[in-house]
């Protein structure tokens, strides 16, 4: 009992959509029935998924195989206004830095120059 | 650095398929990478389906819904930060009425969410917690629980062993592990 307890709160992934058409059609082996059955207990979008699915039974399962990602093609996927660290953003903090470098050395060299010839007089 | 350049390389579909939601979506987000969505949709289309299948007459509909949806859950995604997606998708997906500016408000935190979605709210409990909190479970929801986990049984034969019907057993059994990770959780 020991063992078998301690898998109870093991999380597996998501369902793809083969599983779960064999899961309806009860095209499974036993141990991989129970593993789905594992992961819908503790999985509300696949149970949900799956009572949906039974409420509509064949048709269902004939429309979920029509089912593709071409209709993303036609529709305009948005930009992204969330920036976060990007390349761009890295090059061009990168060309700053080296601006930065290259002011700061001239300073030096200018306030070196300066000082000496304070010294000289 | 390397982390920059790590993720600009390109990768192929297998690798595609091994990454998480959230990197997914940060690809998409970050480096404008409008695959990943697709990808995305590989994942979670047909459970999304399997849900409009609920609120929708026919499957057709549903279908519909689906990539309405879909393309709104991806809007959603790009304008504003997901931390939980599994999570934040259920919720959406439950409050969703056709506005998305009522639905899926919050960002996947755990104090939001209302019902279980399979990511581990709890992590490594010790063996003597686990069966202390499952003792304190009612009866019908821990019989349910030890046919199914200890004994390997599936829900129908849960069911018939239980007496009760197939979507009550996956009713106790969800209720049951609900129960017990808010037990663990509180200590």
């Amino acid at each position: 009992m020991e063992g078998k307890l301690s898998n109870i709160l093991h999380n597996s992934t998501c369902l793809n959509s083969r599983q779960m058409r064999d899961y309806m059609n009860k095209c499974m082996t036993t141990d991989e029935c129970h593993a789905v059955e594992h992961h819908l207990n503790n999985c509300g979008l696949c149970s949900e998924a799956i009572e949906g699915m039974s409420s509509h039974g064949e048709a269902a399962l004939h429309v979920l195989s029509t089912l593709d990602n071409d209709f993303l093609k036609n529709c305009p996927i948005p930009t992204p206004h969330v920036q976060r660290v990007g390349r761009k953003n890295t090059h061009h903090k990168t060309k700053q830095n080296y601006t930065a470098l290259i002011l700061t050395s001239l300073l030096l060299l200018i306030a070196a120059f300066l000082l000496k010839e304070y010294v000289r007089l | 650095m390397t982390l920059v350049m790590k993720s600009s390389l390109k990768i192929t579909p297998s690798d595609y398929r091994k990454l998480s939601d959230e990197e997914l979506i940060r690809r998409y987000l970050e480096l404008h990478e409008y695959s990943s969505v697709n990808y995305i949709f590989e994942r979670y289309g047909h459970i999304v389906f399997g849900m409009c299948l609920k609120r929708s007459r026919t499957p057709e509909a549903a279908k519909q819904l689906t990539e309405e949806m879909f393309v709104k859950i991806i809007g959603e995604v790009a304008s504003k930060p997901v931390r939980d997606f599994k999570r934040w998708l259920y919720n959406y997906i439950t409050a969703y009425d056709g506005n998305p500016a009522v639905s899926g408000t919050n960002n996947g935190s755990p104090a939001a969410h209302h019902k279980h979605t399979g990511e581990p709210i709890i992590s490594d409990y010790g063996e003597h917690a686990l069966r202390k909190a499952l003792d304190e479970l009612p009866a019908s929801q821990r019989q349910c629980i030890k046919l199914f986990y200890v004994d390997c049984k599936c829900h129908d034969e849960v069911a018939s062993e239980t007496g009760n019907q197939v979507n009550r057993t996956k009713e106790l059994l969800q209720h049951g592990m609900l129960q017990l990770r808010e037990k663990l959780e509180r200590g």
